[in-house]
């Protein structure tokens, strides 16, 4: 029986099944702490720890979840993570080892030699039943403890449930006569969002996140998956969202950035390459659309809706 | 090539741009150094970069396109999230972008070899035309050095200057080594002439260079000195290495805070920092390392200062440097016996004044001990018995006596002020005491001895003290929000159009507000009232609102889990937020008996050390 000491943490959508070594329990790190809806609870326990206020809540979250959750092993990429996300993983206890994910784009030999220095598989099985299997997996533990799957996990498993050719996530969603978005950044932090954005008339055809997920989760090379990571590569992530906006006729795109993080600044980059109208939503903690991004939510579709 | 240079945005590898041909120019001196620091962060704004980025960014930004460089360097591991989609931007407008990487998994003399080599292979150069480069760049590293010890070891040098000097050798003195080595060693020659500086408390600075202007000043104006410019003194790469692997595998700032923590702990060790001031600039991914740096920094007292735009340290801040500085010095206000409104006789009569952002608070001791306390709004304080003089701001301290507490005054009254209005005004006729000891004091006196948390949530600002026996041991403060605050209470109840009471009296099934910003979180306030949330839950959730940020600041105080916790100021009255913190924070949570005395009261008690009048 492995106790918590023994789990290994993924931060990011790293594949889960290329570091399934040794028996290990493998889990999703911002999965876990976004999950239940306890993001927010999470947030203040870490800022009771001593994190500030005008932070990423995200890592807060994760930071609030790894206080309860004993300690283990944090993977973290690098490049693919915001700085942020590693500083705060110093305020974590000894309890919790940080083991540094060195990758780089484009170059499947240095992905392989990280995976496998940090414990992991690079190179096969890692067909789409295992990945796809670990997702699922996910979900059954967090019902069996009574947490909700995450809206993320809940997205993933739909388009792993559908063919599709590495490297893409699958076919878009069917629009249903509805407005299709898409919608980059970590735009679940924001839990009602995918709801408000269906009930306004939208639809989120391609959610850059999941399909990075799904792409990699079920990649029967995980190594030469994370090369082509397009978190690693700003380009890489452009040439995408380019292609995802052109393949699924999207007509609007919202970001969701943390506040108080370099992420920001993607919102002028994305402008000026971007040829749709973009909703720029910061988050600032965990939980529901607050009435003012509602508003701007509401004339965002308006404006993407209209003839 | 037509114009050599090449900004750099973080520390990087010089000797290989100079053996490639370039001239290195740190933006970030160039920013800090230009002549209207925040007219390019109107620049960078005006571009659309948000405002709660930090300055530092924003400032990289716009400073790169007013100076019209060519390209940058830019560290992508090692350095600030934002990096990357700076990149981007720049390259959108014209600007050659060449990453660098730390070798932040492998810092191994091999790991930082194979980075450096690949750095040379693309600037077209190589590594042994870079080593030559460090060979003659030794004098600069040696004199660099003799620099740092004439400010650490003897005293001859200020804090101010040493930052300045080592800052500078990220670029070489703004590429020209040669210029360069030659006004250090004018600088060190100076120096030498000079007497050694007094004695007072010895400084550590930790933290990125700071948008403080003047903050070594005003650490040398409260009484005490910077001896260690911990990042200035990393970029010094001091003393000259072996080899360029070496040098930069020693190099501690890219590989996060664990490897600068140590350095930092060698040097204070080596160099007799007796405490800490840690500067967090606002908006900075370095702020999600402050548990870790309060833990790796150890026993030593610290005060963390917080910065955004380039400018002097503000009044407040200078009111918590000098608080700070005194507590290292340990004045012995210990206190005789638990007081509640009678003092023991034999007392100077006095008056304290606590001149809060809302309300003033007096407490007057007669000749007899016995003690009178009044509340007064600020703004009827300062117009009624406050006037303009040639030196400061004069109080009229028998007037108020006679008009705002009716009594006559007495001879040889001794007037003791302390609260946020002090250092704005410049008093004339009081004695300035610090607000952090005042209200411990003030505590301690209504307490008795013993060890305690004291949090003062005021109107403006909230202030978290371990006090043991009436000394302050340690204190920190928040920075630069009201939110949390009484008058973020107090705005809330208006807008909710309700008492202030009803606000402050629930704690039960609390709304979850996510905006930090007060203003913002009226919105959102505004909100949850359209959509029928009852006022019971809304003001519970403003309380929690305070209770998580009140938490949050505690948490910055090492190993004060297992001590009561008191509260004073207006929001101790709230039984809602008592609860909430009781709930969240566990173990013993009370109000003080008068908590929106306790300043004035301490600075009763602190008026036996004050000069008669």
């Amino acid at each position: 029986m492995s106790s918590p000491s023994d789990q290994r943490v993924l931060l990011g959508p790293l594949p889960l099944a290329a570091f399934r070594g040794l028996g290990r329990p493998v889990v999703s790190g911002f999965q876990r702490a976004l999950a239940g809806g306890h993001g927010a609870v999470r947030v203040a326990r870490a800022e009771a720890l001593g994190l500030p206020r005008a932070a990423s809540p995200l890592v807060k979250a994760l930071v609030g979840w790894a206080l309860d959750a004993g300690g283990g092993e944090l993977i973290a990429p690098i490049p693919g993570l915001l700085t942020d996300h590693r500083a705060a993983l110093s305020a974590l206890p000894e309890s919790w080892r940080v083991r540094l994910l060195p990758l780089l784009a484009g170059d499947r030999a240095a992905c392989a030699r990280a995976v496998q220095r940090a414990g992991g598989v690079p190179e096969g099985p890692g067909d789409d039943t295992e990945g796809g299997g670990a997702l699922v997996e996910t979900i059954l533990r967090e019902q069996e403890t009574g947490a909700r799957p995450s809206d993320r996990v809940a997205a993933w498993l739909r388009r792993l449930q559908e063919p599709g050719p590495p490297g893409d996530p699958g076919p878009a969603e069917p629009g249903g006569g509805r407005v299709p978005l898409l919608a980059l950044g970590p735009w679940t932090l924001f839990e009602d969002l995918p709801a408000r954005v269906e009930s306004l008339g939208g639809r989120v055809v391609w959610d850059e996140e999941g399909a990075q997920g799904a792409t990699l989760a079920r990649a029967a090379e995980p190594a030469a998956a994370l090369a082509a990571w397009p978190a690693l590569d700003p380009a890489l992530r452009l040439s995408g969202i380019l292609a995802a906006a052109a393949r699924t006729g999207a007509r609007g795109v919202i970001l969701v950035m943390e506040a108080f993080t370099g992420a920001l600044l993607d919102e002028l980059w994305l402008r000026g390459h971007l040829d749709l109208p973009l909703l720029a939503l910061e988050v600032e903690a965990p939980g529901p659309l607050d009435p003012a991004r509602r508003l701007r939510l509401e004339a965002f579709l308006g404006l993407v809706g209209g003839p | 090539m037509d114009d050599p240079r090449m900004g750099l945005f973080s520390t990087v590898p010089v000797e290989i741009l100079v053996a490639a041909g370039f001239r290195p120019l740190d933006v970030n001196n160039a920013f800090i150094g230009a002549p209207e620091p925040r007219a390019l962060l109107e620049r960078a704004e005006a571009a659309g970069l948000p405002r709660t980025l930090c300055a530092w960014t924003r400032g990289l930004y716009a400073t790169t396109l007013a100076l019209g460089l060519p390209r940058i360097i830019t560290v992508f591991e090692g350095d600030c999230s934002a990096n990357r989609a700076m990149a981007e931007l720049l390259r959108d407008r014209g600007v050659d972008v060449l990453p660098f990487r730390y070798p932040l998994a492998d810092r191994t003399e091999a790991g930082v070899q194979a980075a450096l080599e690949e750095l040379a292979r693309r600037l077209g150069t190589t590594l042994a035309a870079a080593e030559a480069v460090r060979a003659d760049l030794a004098p600069l590293r040696s004199a660099l050095e003799s620099l740092d010890r004439l400010t650490w070891d003897e005293g001859r040098l200020s804090g101010a200057e040493n930052h300045r000097w080592l800052v500078s050798s990220s670029d070489l003195g703004g590429g020209d080594a040669a210029a360069f080595l030659v006004a250090i060693n004018a600088a060190i020659g100076a120096a030498a002439c000079r007497d050694p500086a007094g004695r007072g408390p010895r400084l550590g600075l930790f933290g990125v260079p700071p948008a403080l202007t003047d903050l070594h000043g005003a650490v040398e104006a409260a009484g005490a000195r910077v001896i260690f410019n911990e990042v200035a003194s990393d970029f010094a790469m001091t003393p000259p290495a072996t080899d360029l692997a070496d040098q930069y595998r020693r190099y501690a700032y890219p590989y996060g805070v664990e490897a600068r923590g140590l350095r930092a702990i060698r040097e204070a060790d080596r160099r007799g920092v007796d405490a800490w001031v840690v500067y967090d600039q606002s908006f900075c991914h370095h702020n999600l390392e402050r548990p870790a740096v309060d833990r790796l920094l150890g026993d030593r007292p610290r005060l963390h200062l917080e910065g955004d735009a380039p400018g002097p340290v503000g009044a407040r801040d200078r009111i918590r440097l000098e608080a700070f500085i005194r507590t290292l010095a340990r004045p012995r206000s210990r206190l005789r016996q638990p007081t509640r409104t009678t003092t023991a006789g034999g007392s100077p009569p006095a008056l304290g004044l606590d001149l809060g952002s809302r309300f003033a608070k007096l407490a007057y001791r007669d000749p007899w001990g016995d003690v009178e306390v009044r509340i007064l709004d600020s703004m009827q304080f300062y117009r009624t018995w406050a006037r303009r003089t040639a030196t400061g701001l004069a109080l009229d301290l028998p007037a108020v006596l006679r008009d705002g507490l009716g009594v006559r005054p007495p001879a040889g009254l001794r007037g003791v002020a302390t609260g946020y209005g002090r250092h704005l005004e410049g008093l004339v006729g009081c004695h300035a005491v610090p607000e952090v000891h005042a209200h411990a004091a003030g505590a301690a006196a209504q307490l008795g001895p013993g060890e305690f948390l004291l949090a003062d949530l005021g109107g403006q600002d909230t202030k978290a003290i371990r006090v043991r026996d009436g000394v302050v041991l340690d204190f920190v403060m928040n920075d630069r929000c009201a939110a949390g605050s009484g008058r973020y209470v107090e705005n809330m109840a208006r807008l909710l159009e309700v008492e202030l009471a009803e606000v402050m009296a629930h704690h039960a099934d609390p709304v979850v507000l996510s905006n930090v910003c007060a203003i913002f979180g009226e919105s959102e306030v505004v909100g949850l009232v359209v959509e029928g949330i009852p006022v019971e839950r809304i003001s519970a959730g403003i309380l929690r609102s305070v209770a998580m940020r009140l938490l949050q600041l505690l948490g910055r105080l090492p190993a004060v889990g297992g001590l009561p916790l008191y509260l004073s100021g207006g929001l101790a009255a709230s039984p809602g937020l008592l609860r909430l913190l009781e709930i969240h924070r566990g173990g013993d949570v009370a109000s003080l008996p008068r908590p929106r005395l306790s300043g004035a009261l301490g600075c009763l008690e602190l008026a036996t050390a004050a000069p008669t009048p």
